[in-house]
């Protein structure tokens, strides 16, 4: 069984990906006139990031925008790009108003006496964000999801898994068009069900395919996010910036059977402790002013410090003490999925581990979201438009989600299709290698985790100069094969992820050893 | 006590800027703060001729839709709480209406118009417009399905399964001429006789009354009449006396002579309210059946939203997309020429 040659398909504007920046922009382009095609290789459009952000969204708070943007470019260490900070900060807004409340009907929590509900997170100096409970990103996924689903203009294709971006100069069989310049055209997209590669034509792609995190090996990522984007953006000659900045959550809890689940600050706010298995009670030592309320990147050193020390996987999370609140009714989904793995969090210690978050570099875009290829555009946590500089503010990622991925569909819609028609019958169907090699699950499973572990231990909280070295040459080793498995392999989704994952990482790691400076969330020990 | 104060206060400085809509089965404390009461039919009306610019509807979520859809668009509209759902509305989906009407297309012979009830989502009645239907409110669905059935064509009925029921019994249809759908029912196939295919939802207040609940009633008071809403269950309709909507209900109660013993087979609140209004008669609900959700709307709520309506985004404020709201007003459009159209 190869894969087939599937139907070739033509949209004004093409989006990879489904949450909030990938939708946004959809909609744009659909309210536009255009006609969209929004691809995801899930099998349910809601399976991405933005739907497991629990905390909120950045709205209106107490100093405006000034203060607002100073708490942004405070947390990004002050190498943000101020114009895109200014964008997300006074567009954010007035789109939360117009796209969530009113077009999505997304329901905000009220605060009973005629506003929003306000609430504070790390870092903020003033009470903004606004939330659904504690699933404010599901509720927003469902919003848009709704809305879009009415537009006819808006074609969703799921289970599909792009493979590459089609470039008139790369993918031409028209040698002319190699000196012309590049522009990308299209998209090959593999359909997992059919088993077949479709040619999605479009003179506007929008890559929103999230972020990074599944590139480690303890992530709050859904298991999708693979870096793919990013690495097809790479191939086709965009920029990737910023890419040594990747944001580790300090405590998610550590089970076999269970993933991503974040254990929230807020509990150490209230008293708990973190503790090494030994059971010594270690912030102590890193931060005895601030000890387990020190900031994340500093909770989360020190956890992957105590980890090599005491030669264990995970470190605890010693709630017993707390009593200031009751356990069960302040944090119950914490509380339940403890007791669902038989913990019960006021007598025993959490297992927790830290864990990539969130990718604060990306493919290079302007404040239109256009990358330096034009036809291609880049948002959400895939791009890098700079409003996070070296280190992301909590609540702000679906705000820039939001307004980048508004202003990139509008501006992809706006700008006109480009007659691309005559180079369009000159690009070839996808080739399968013949015979296609059936490939051993496990040969690919394994050069998946070897990637994420790598990247955990030698690109990951702690990094060094000899570490990262290491890592590079492992993944020149591995892309090289990677690279043979996917020519002479039967195209599957998770050799396409696998081709992607190899790349990003090294694209990360070589970002990382470029800058010798600690800063933000990229830290390298001296030496 | 404040609070009710406060609500005046703030009524009065609005002055005919503020208007508040009180569904009947709203809890008293709050029915007394509406400038209207209806049934959703009504208020949704009401909400469009008035000349106010705020309208505060206490209800539940579609009543508050179908009021901002025909309001104007400079008007904004309210709902005290957000989360007043109506579990019958949500019992069928826009996203099934077209998937429905394909299937049942491939064994009826006749083409397929949907009629949906009031009580539906705006998101509904929008895909009912896109596939040709109309709404319907209780009290005109069977002119509406029977002018349908003239023309040679079936009808889908959604949500209520009681109410297309009773519907199809007024017209009358034979048994082999109905036929169900929906997403709980695996009962016989749509056949080629079927001129009505009626969906499976069902209002929680409405089907807790039994066959038993009237033998009692007639059991205790051999002369008491009973009264019940066409979303009750089929046995008990059946066994009553009168079956009609809310608005019927109550003009049956003002007719009702002096010292006659009534069963009401509705909603609490407004059961309670018709009771005191004939301290002359004897009426009594059928059984205590309250809503959930009608009963969610406080007067410190409508404190909230009264308070909101300066912000720059009230949590409060129902908005129905631009393209939903056009179609869901063509599917009621479609009601009113159908309605007039027959009386000619």
């Amino acid at each position: 069984m190869t894969a087939q040659v599937g139907p070739r398909r033509e949209f004004d504007v093409l989006v990879i990906g489904s949450g909030i920046a990938g939708l946004a922009a959809a909609l744009a382009a659909a309210g536009e006139g255009r006609s969209v095609a929004v691809v995801s290789k899930e099998g349910e459009l809601s399976e991405c990031n933005t739907n497991y952000a629990q905390g909120g969204i950045v709205y209106r708070g107490e100093g405006g925008i000034e203060l607002l943007e100073r708490d942004i470019v405070s947390a990004g260490c002050a190498i943000n790009f101020g114009e895109a900070v200014r964008v997300v900060c006074e567009e954010g807004p007035r789109a939360i108003e117009d796209i969530l409340i009113r077009k999505s009907r997304v329901l905000f929590d009220p605060d009973g006496a005629g506003g929003l509900d306000l609430t504070q997170e790390a870092a903020h100096s003033t009470r903004r964000i606004i939330h659904v409970k504690d699933h404010t990103g599901a509720a927003i996924e469902k919003g848009l999801l709704g809305q879009a689903g009415h537009v006819d203009r808006i074609a969703f294709f799921t289970g599909h898994c792009a493979v590459d971006l089609i470039t008139n100069s790369h993918h031409a069989r028209l040698p002319e068009e190699r000196y012309r310049p590049t522009r990308v055209i299209g998209a090959y997209v593999f359909d997992e069900r059919r088993e077949e590669v479709s040619i999605f034509f479009a003179p506007r792609v929008v890559l929103a395919t999230g972020g990074v995190g599944n590139l480690f090996l303890h992530t709050s990522n859904t298991p999708g996010a693979s870096g793919d984007g990013i690495a097809m953006a790479n191939r086709s000659g965009a920029e990737i910036i910023n890419a040594e900045y990747v944001q580790f959550h300090p405590t998610i809890l550590y089970h076999r059977d269970v993933k991503r689940f974040l254990i929230s600050e807020a509990l150490r706010g209230e008293g708990a402790r973190l503790m090494n298995r030994r059971g010594e009670y270690f912030l102590e030592k890193y931060n005895p002013a601030m000890k387990d309320l020190a900031p994340r990147d500093e909770v989360a050193r020190a956890i992957f410090y105590e980890m090599e020390a005491t030669d264990a996987g995970y470190v605890f999370l010693d709630a017993r003490q707390v009593s200031r609140v009751d356990l069960k009714t302040r944090f119950p989904s914490i509380a339940r999925q403890c007791r669902e793995i038989g913990i019960d969090i006021a007598r025993e210690p959490i297992p927790v581990v830290p864990a990539a978050h969130y990718f604060c570099g990306g493919i290079k875009v302007d404040l239109s979201g256009r990358t330096n290829i034009p036809g291609l555009y880049a948002v959400g946590e895939s791009a890098c438009t700079g409003v996070h500089g070296a280190n992301r503010l909590a609540s702000v990622s679906l705000l820039e989600g939001l307004v980048w991925g508004t202003r990139a569909g509008r501006d992809a819609a706006l700008s006109g299709p480009a007659g691309d028609d005559a180079v369009r019958t000159d690009i070839p169907d996808w080739i399968s290698p013949r015979p296609e090699e059936e490939i051993d699950p496990v040969l690919v499973y394994q050069d998946l985790h070897n990637i994420r572990s790598t990247m955990w231990n030698y690109a990951g909280i702690v990094r060094n100069r000899k570490r990262l070295a290491r890592a590079l040459s492992d993944f020149n080793y591995l892309s090289h094969r990677v690279e043979k498995f996917y020519r002479q392999a039967r195209l599957t989704r998770t050799i396409i992820e696998l081709r992607n994952a190899v790349l990003t990482a090294s694209l990360i790691i070589r970002a990382a050893q470029a800058n010798r400076d600690s800063l933000g969330c990229h830290f390298v020990e001296k030496g | 006590m404040e609070t009710i104060t406060e609500i005046v206060r703030l009524k009065k400085e609005y002055g005919d800027k503020l208007c508040i809509l009180a569904h009947y089965y709203q809890r008293d404390e709050v029915y007394q703060l509406a400038d209207f009461s209806g049934d959703s039919y009504q208020l949704a009306l009401e909400a469009s001729r008035s000349g106010a610019g705020h309208i505060v509807f206490c209800g539940v979520t579609f009543m508050a839709e179908s009021a901002r859809i025909l309001a104007r668009p400079e008007q904004r509209v309210y709902l005290p709480d957000r989360e007043a759902g109506c579990p019958l509305a949500d019992m069928a989906d826009d996203r099934e209406l077209a998937p429905a009407l394909e299937e049942i297309q491939r064994t009826c012979l006749r083409p397929i118009v949907p009629v949906v009830y009031i009580n539906s989502t705006a998101s509904l009645k929008a895909a009912v417009a896109k596939a040709g239907g109309i709404v319907c409110t209780s009290s005109n669905a069977a002119l509406l399905v029977r002018s349908l059935l003239a023309e040679g064509n079936a009808v889908l009925f959604l949500p209520d399964r009681n109410l297309g029921l009773s519907v199809a019994g007024r017209i009358p249809l034979s048994k082999d001429e109905i036929a169900f759908f929906g997403r709980e029912t695996d009962g016989p196939e749509v056949t080629s006789a079927a001129r009505m295919i009626i969906w499976d939802g069902f209002c929680n207040v409405h089907v807790r009354f039994t066959a038993m609940d009237v033998m009692k009633a007639k059991n205790q008071y051999p002369s008491a009449r009973v009264f019940v809403h066409p979303e009750c269950r089929e046995e008990v309709t059946s066994l009553a006396d009168y079956v009609g909507s809310t608005s019927g209900i109550i003009r049956e109660c003002e007719k009702a002579a002096a010292g006659e013993v009534l069963f009401i087979g509705t909603e609490l609140n407004l059961v309670e309210r018709l009771a005191a209004a004939r301290k002359d008669a004897k009426i009594f609900p059928l059984r205590r059946s309250g809503c959930l959700n009608m009963n969610k709307i406080t007067p410190e709520k409508v404190l909230a939203a009264l308070r909101s309506m300066n912000g720059p985004s009230s949590p409060y404020e129902v908005f129905v997309p631009e393209e939903e709201s056009a179609l869901a007003v063509r599917a009621l459009r479609g009601m009113i020429e159908r309605v007039e159209r027959a009386k000619e």
